[in-house]
């Protein structure tokens, strides 16, 4: 029997969880989303222009059985996404949040500093903070002590689909952490995300590598089964790596005589 | 009167409030927030809080995002 994901006393079938950027239409990131049979969905916020004051994306996604995960993306600082948390609280009538802050718009890494700041404040506020951060094993206790649900490291920059180019720094954060990680940004192909599980991650978050493929729902689909196959493997024990000599696996006694 | 919402003039009656936007734009309640100088106008608030001519109002919504 799996071991169920469990993050502010909410359970989790699914380790999986989706963004929903960069999708070519609503009707495929709705498809995609159920394929991907993820329960955990991040959206972001804009401004209403006039133009467009009824394009309302929400619709596509509000399902029972999803949570909604919205994200602080554009903010620079603590102080600015207190306010978008704010907002986020009144438009969706949740108090989860996925907290990011990264101020540089070419590499959007996250502010370390920053970050803690807002986690802190955050949760004194009662928001259920899930914080994007560096794969720093240092901050994530950090993050972990000031009542932040999750910690959200980074596998590489968002979008670049590089996959775990913090591996030796997830496996720390991993072994040391008591809330679940989420190995969130740069995971760019099913075989990343298998791999992060196999770690131990608890859950990866993903979204350009399904959103920009040729199929995002087949991908979704490709996803959903990694990151299961995944969970297996890392539940079920994997062997230890042996220093290089081939270990047999089969009876070394010459039976042609 | 005008207001300023997200920094395009909209026109409303004299004596509108945050909620008079919503229906003013003929949109959903749903899914939406509102902040006038810096600071978030709770849902409860909207049908209270009274509009001015000139205030800058900020409306959000829903975006796609990872």
């Amino acid at each position: 029997m799996s071991e169920k994901l469990i993050i502010a006393g909410r359970e989790f079938n699914s380790r999986l969880f989706l963004g929903t950027g960069k999708f070519s239409s609503n009707d495929l990131m709705k498809a995609s989303i159920s394929a991907s049979e993820t329960e955990m969905v991040t959206v972001a916020m804009k401004r209403i222009s006039l133009s467009d004051a009824n394009d309302d994306m929400l619709k596509h996604i509000v399902k029972d059985n999803i949570q909604l995960l919205p994200n602080t993306s554009g903010v620079r600082d603590a102080k600015e996404a207190v306010f978008a948390a704010k907002m986020s609280r009144e438009a969706f009538g949740t108090n989860w949040l996925k907290l990011e802050i990264h101020p540089d718009p070419r590499y959007l890494l996250p502010d370390s500093i920053e970050t803690l700041k807002a986690t802190e404040e955050l949760v004194k506020l009662g928001f259920v903070v899930l914080p994007y951060c560096q794969a720093d094993p240092v901050l994530c206790k950090r993050l972990e002590e000031a009542g932040a649900a999750t910690v959200m490291p980074l596998a590489a920059p968002i979008g670049s689909n590089k996959g775990l180019r913090t591996e030796d720094f997830l496996k720390i954060i991993i072994e040391q952490a008591n809330v679940p990680v989420v190995v969130d940004a740069g995971i760019g192909a099913p075989s990343h995300a298998a791999a992060a599980m196999e770690l131990g991650a608890d859950a990866c978050l993903v979204n350009t590598a399904i959103a920009v493929a040729g199929d995002p729902v087949r991908m979704a689909v490709a996803f959903r089964d990694a990151v299961k196959c995944g969970r297996e493997a890392y539940e079920a024990g994997l062997g230890a790596v042996t220093a290089g000599e081939a270990v047999a696996s089969s009876p070394l006694t010459s039976f042609l005589g | 009167m005008k207001i300023k919402l997200n920094g395009e003039v909209l026109e409303l009656q004299d004596g509108a409030t945050v909620a008079d936007i919503c229906t003013k734009l003929g949109i959903d309640n749903k899914g939406i927030a509102f902040a006038i100088d810096s600071e978030v106008v709770v849902r409860d608030d909207w049908e209270e809080t009274k509009l001015t001519d000139g205030v800058e109002v900020m409306m959000i919504r829903a975006a796609c995002g990872g």
